[in-house]
Order: C-alpha cells, then sequence, then structure tokens
C-alpha cells in the first residue's frame, strides 16, 4: 500500500457538509439497526396513544345514585305538573346513572358508605317553583345534592346526568341549560380534547429520552474520544446528530398524528400541514434539548436521570395536566419558560380551534427561539477534546 | 485545485522543513481534574520518523495519557507538544495525517465491519473510490473479508479490535497511535499484525504503540519504559538489556517498572 495513492483532506480549515451527512447518516443507521430503540420510536407513540385513548375515551358509567323525590307537583290552569317524576323517568333511561328511590337522610349515609354516589332530594315545591319560574326570573329552583365529589369525573358525569335529565325534560319549556360550545359548536371528548397534549408530552419524553441515549453512547463506547483524533469537530458531530434525531422524532409524531387521525378519528381542524410544521419544530427543541443536556451527562444512568427530570416538571406545569390557570400564581411564571408550555398551546389550537400561522406567532417564534437557544447554547459547551 | 493543495505524499512531506522527529514532547505534564491525578509528570520523549516505538509500562503509569495527549484527545496540562511539526494545540491540522486505535475497541457496534471504516473514510474526507479501494486492501490484510457485512455487534473481541485497527488505518495516516491494539488478538495473527506494521514503518510511517505484552515490545524499533508519569528508560530492546545487563525486556520491567507486571 502506498500511502501517496490517497487523498485526504491536510488542513481543516472549514465546516464540512460532508461529516455532518456522514454522522447523520451514521446515526440513523444505528438507530434503525438498534431493534430496541426503534421498536419504542414506532411502538412507543402507540403505546402511550392507546393508553390515553381508553383511559380518557370511556365515561363515567352506572353509578348508584339515591332520589328523594318530595315534590307534590302543581296544578297550574287545570294542567299538572310533576316536574321531578319526570326529570326522574328521563334519568332512568341514562346509562350514566343506576337510579334507587329512598329517604333522602338514609342516602346521606349511603354516600358516606360508599353505596351511593349521590344522594338527591327534590323537594316539595319543586314543581311549583318550576312554574312559577316561567314567569317570575327571581324565582330559584332548588335541588338538594349530597354529592360524593371524591372523584372529579364521577362528580361531572352525575351532575351532567342531572343537568341534561333537566334540559331534555324541560327544554322547550323556558327552562333553559342551554349550553354553547366554542370554535364552531365542537363537543371534544376526553381523547380527542387530550391529544394535542399528548403529542407533546411524546415528543417531549421520548424524544428527550431516545436522543440522550443515542448521543451517550457515543460516549461509552468510546467512539467520541476517537473522533477527537479526527477532522471531525464537535460541532459537525452535534449538527448530524441534531439532523438525524430530528428525522426519527418525525417519525414518532407522525405515527402518534396517523394513530390519532386515523384510529380514534381525532379531529384536526387546522391545517395539517401547520401541525406538521409545528410537530417538526416542536422534535427539533426536544432534540437539541438532548444534545445540550448530553454535553453534561457522563453516561447512560445520569441521562436515563436527566429525561424525567426535564420531563416531569414540563408536563405538570405546561397545561398538559392542568390548565396554567389552575396552578398557584407563584408557580405561573415558571410555566412560560417551558417550551411544552407553547407546543400544547400550538397542537390545541391547530387540532381543536383550528388555530392558523396568524394566532400562533407569538407560540411559533418562541419555540425557534428556544430551539436556536439550545442549540446555540449546545454548540458552546461541547467539547472537542477532554480535559 | 484543493486536489492538488492538500494530496499527501511522503516523500515530499519529508523534504519540507519539518525536522525527522514526528512526535517531540518536552516537560510534558498532565494532571487529570476529576481525582487530580497527576497521569504525567514532566515527560521528556522524541520520537523519529519511520520508526516503531513502544510505550512500556505498569498499569496507571501514563501510556495511554501520553498517547491520548499525542493524538489530540486530551487536553495536555503544561508543557511542550509537537506532533508532524505542529503544536498540538493546532491538532485540526494535522488530525488528517493521524490514524488512532483506543484501548477500547471505539467502534459502532450497530454498523457493519464496511460501514464502520466508511465512515472513518468519510470523516478523513477521503474519495468514495479510495475509501472502496483502501478497505479492500485493509479488510484482506487483517483477515475480516468474510465478516465485512457482519454487525459488529456480532464479531468476537479478536476481530472488534481488527475492525478498529481498520478505521484508524483506512487513511493512511503517517502517523499512527496504537494503545494496546493487540489485545484479545490470537498469536499466530499478533505476528500477522507486526509483519504488516513492519512493512508500514518500512514506508516512513511512524507506529507509536502501547503494550503490556513484553515479547510483542522487543519487535519494537526503540522502547521507552514509564513510572509514575516519567521516562525512566529509553533504547532499542538490546541496547536497554545489554545496559541493564537482562536478558529479556519482561525482566527489565519487572527490575525498573516496580516490580509489578502489568496484567
Amino acid at each position: 500500500m502506498n500511502n501517496s495513492d490517497y487523498f485526504i483532506e491536510k488542513s481543516n480549515p472549514t465546516f464540512s457538509a460532508r461529516r455532518i451527512i456522514s454522522v447523520m447518516r451514521r446515526v440513523l443507521r444505528q438507530i434503525v439497526r438498534d431493534r430496541r430503540t426503534f421498536a419504542m420510536i414506532i411502538i412507543m407513540p402507540l403505546v402511550i396513544m392507546f393508553i390515553f385513548g381508553i383511559a380518557l375515551s370511556g365515561e363515567v358509567e352506572h353509578s348508584p345514585i339515591l332520589i328523594d323525590n318530595q315534590d307534590m307537583g302543581f296544578s297550574f290552569h287545570g294542567n299538572t305538573t310533576t316536574a321531578a317524576a319526570d326529570i326522574i323517568n328521563t334519568l332512568k333511561a341514562d346509562n350514566r346513572v343506576d337510579i334507587s328511590t329512598g329517604n333522602y337522610q338514609k342516602g346521606i349515609k349511603g354516600v358516606e358508605d360508599s353505596d351511593y354516589v349521590a344522594s338527591i332530594l327534590f323537594p316539595a315545591n319543586f314543581s311549583e317553583s318550576i312554574i312559577n319560574a316561567t314567569m317570575n326570573p327571581d324565582q330559584k329552583i332548588v335541588i338538594i345534592i349530597y354529592l360524593d365529589a371524591t372523584k372529579p369525573q364521577i362528580k361531572g358525569s352525575v351532575l351532567q346526568a342531572l343537568q341534561e335529565g333537566i334540559r331534555d325534560t324541560f327544554g322547550d319549556q323556558g327552562i333553559s341549560f342551554d349550553q354553547t360550545f366554542a370554535y364552531g359548536g365542537v363537543e371534544y371528548t376526553g381523547l380527542e380534547t387530550s391529544t394535542p397534549a399528548v403529542m407533546g408530552f411524546v415528543l417531549t419524553f421520548l424524544a428527550l429520552l431516545l436522543s440522550l441515549l443515542i448521543l451517550i453512547r457515543e460516549r461509552t463506547e468510546g467512539t467520541q474520544y476517537r473522533l477527537y483524533s479526527t477532522p471531525m469537530k464537535a460541532t459537525e458531530r452535534l449538527v448530524g446528530y441534531i439532523l438525524a434525531l430530528t428525522i426519527f422524532a418525525l417519525i414518532m409524531a407522525f405515527s402518534l398524528l396517523t394513530i390519532s387521525i386515523f384510529i380514534f378519528q381525532v379531529p384536526v381542524k387546522g391545517s395539517l400541514l401547520l401541525l406538521i410544521g409545528a410537530a417538526i419544530l416542536f422534535a427539533l427543541v426536544n432534540v437539541t434539548m438532548a444534545v445540550l443536556l448530553s454535553n453534561f451527562a457522563e453516561n447512560e444512568l445520569q441521562a436515563v436521570q436527566m429525561a424525567p427530570l426535564t420531563a416531569l416538571p414540563s408536563m405538570a406545569l405546561s397545561g398538559l395536566l392542568v390548565p396554567i390557570s389552575t396552578l398557584p400564581a407563584f408557580i405561573q411564571p415558571l410555566s412560560a419558560v417551558i417550551p411544552l408550555t407553547y407546543a400544547v398551546i400550538v397542537f390545541e389550537g391547530i387540532m381543536l380551534k383550528g388555530y392558523g400561522i396568524a394566532q400562533l406567532q407569538f407560540e411559533f417564534s418562541v419555540l425557534i427561539g428556544i430551539a436556536l437557544l439550545f442549540t446555540i447554547i449546545a454548540i458552546l459547551t461541547v467539547k472537542d477534546k477532554q480535559e | 485545485m484543493i486536489v492538488i493543495n492538500t494530496t499527501i505524499n511522503i516523500s515530499s512531506i519529508m523534504s519540507e522543513v519539518e525536522t525527522d522527529y514526528v512526535v517531540e514532547i518536552e516537560d510534558l505534564v498532565k494532571v487529570y481534574h476529576t481525582g487530580n491525578v497527576r497521569a504525567l509528570d514532566g515527560l521528556n520523549i522524541k520520537i523519529r520518523r519511520g520508526e516503531i516505538y513502544a510505550f512500556i509500562g505498569a498499569n496507571g503509569t501514563g501510556k495511554s495519557t501520553a498517547i491520548n495527549v499525542m493524538n489530540g484527545i486530551l487536553v495536555p496540562t503544561s508543557g511542550s507538544v509537537k506532533v508532524l511539526g505542529k503544536d498540538i494545540s493546532k491538532h485540526q491540522q494535522i488530525s488528517g495525517r493521524i490514524g488512532m486505535a483506543p484501548q477500547e475497541y471505539a467502534i459502532y457496534l450497530d454498523l457493519t465491519v464496511t460501514e464502520n471504516i466508511r465512515f472513518f473514510g468519510d470523516v478523513f474526507g477521503m474519495r468514495r473510490a479510495d475509501i472502496e479501494r483502501r478497505m479492500a486492501e485493509l479488510l484482506d490484510v487483517l483477515r475480516l473479508t468474510d465478516k465485512k457485512s457482519t454487525l459488529a455487534r456480532n464479531l468476537s473481541g479478536g476481530m472488534k479490535r481488527r475492525v478498529s485497527l481498520a478505521c484508524a488505518l483506512i487513511h493512511a495516516p503517517e502517523l499512527i497511535f496504537l494503545d494496546e491494539a493487540t489485545v484479545g488478538v490470537d498469536p499466530i495473527l499478533r505476528k500477522f499484525f507486526w509483519n504488516y506494521f513492519r512493512e508500514l514503518r518500512d514506508q516512513g510511517v511512524t507506529l507509536v504503540v502501547t503494550s503490556h505484552v513484553m515479547d510483542e515490545a522487543e519487535k519494537a524499533d526503540r522502547i521507552g519504559l514509564l513510572r509514575a508519569g516519567k521516562l525512566i528508560a529509553e533504547g532499542t530492546p538490546d541496547e536497554l538489556k545489554r545496559k541493564h545487563d537482562v536478558d529479556s525486556i519482561e525482566e527489565l520491567f519487572v527490575l525498573l517498572s516496580g516490580g509489578e507486571i502489568d496484567e
């Protein structure tokens, strides 16, 4: 072998697209070859989606309630109204609740003993007050409810059943429980409402964790140190990784969107293209965050610990689990610095509210800014050599 | 234009201003911040072009540290390190002419043999056709041709070692660092390796190796024995044996390195 036969870049002053692409191709290959990681990319979004789907799509059914009907009825111009009885009849057809009748006080004890979810008393003048209410707006209609409120979903479904029972019975007689749904009169199921947030979550958690693990492997397997001795610049390696990992974060986002749209029939009111753009952007945010964190993680264990450390506060404070407005006031400013906050707004806006780029300009700018910031800090902190 | 500018030609480099020394180290100190370990403590070494230089020494005497400073992986704490005529702080200017096989296999386990080698060919900016040609030669020399499509993960330790070597040699470097490069390689193949190393040397390539196998070290042109981060003996195997009145380098090692033979 004669050395002079070979062309080698002798000096190395510039940024080399070829080295970046070689890293990108290599990382893509590594991920595809590593079955566990690849399976995680494809299957995890599916699994998470299904879990959320099942957990959130089911309505609460057959909550036992006791009703004490003391309503005497009311005769007016020869028409006798038995309002409570009519409502109870409507409720009997509603499978969200199982109705027993009995004494209100006994019902309270039943709620305390977990035999009933609610004890409901229709007072003697119930029909009368309903009729009066049609003529006198100040007339109060009272139903007395003793309710187990420890489980919000159950509480919600019972109250909703009752409300709808009243509306369905008297809806056309002037008692208005009319609800108007915003954003084009669409009412979403739990799953539909949560899909944008789940997308944000999956991208945050999986993209971050997977990226970290893949990045750290370079260090634990010793190849990173080997690369220190070559013309490969740390920034080239970094950009190569960002490109490769973003492609995979995208695959995740796509599989998630596909499942949501085609299996769970979650509607996308806004532009699908914009949604894909938002997914790319948010994937980039998480990948760059992983690249940044990987500069500080020495081994897989540290990386695995870092991921939840960043992902969990994100989940709690981003409006993903609870609306930001319900958080204590002193914590709310923290939400403003969490990327997921903006991603949730963007995903929800596009998918559920049909927002376009005009309404989401601010959030998009923030996400772009964060991705840039992470990339810059990552480039500034990445090592070319070992100290 | 770039091609003309950057084609390496050993004979032309040798006639350039560069000295005959490919490595010149003066008073090199390397302190690891983690653990505050003084791995190298005033090392002075000159390595000539076209020789095989072997570092020997017990565990923790600084062999790997010395090699990793020379190939630009580690930042020296103090002292002067010149490699291929350039200060090591300008490592990027010479990195394309250096080959390095670290102590770990340091190859990508999820890539095949050829994918690993091609990746490093890309890193060194080689032309595709050159990569393929050079790779075919290396696979043949290192007896890897049958395994070229196997994932590195599924190779034996000795084979991984050979892939690592191929990655270090793909760009035909003029200066090669091999840190325990023959660990896990069977004796027959090891002999073959050394013949190959000598062949490279005869072409003007310089090899700097560390070894814990003393009869292997004896095949080097010169040996440097390290103890506590300092060079305590240096010379050709024959010079060293004569000077210290021993029959083998192994005896010399036991005599000078503090008695403990590196496992």
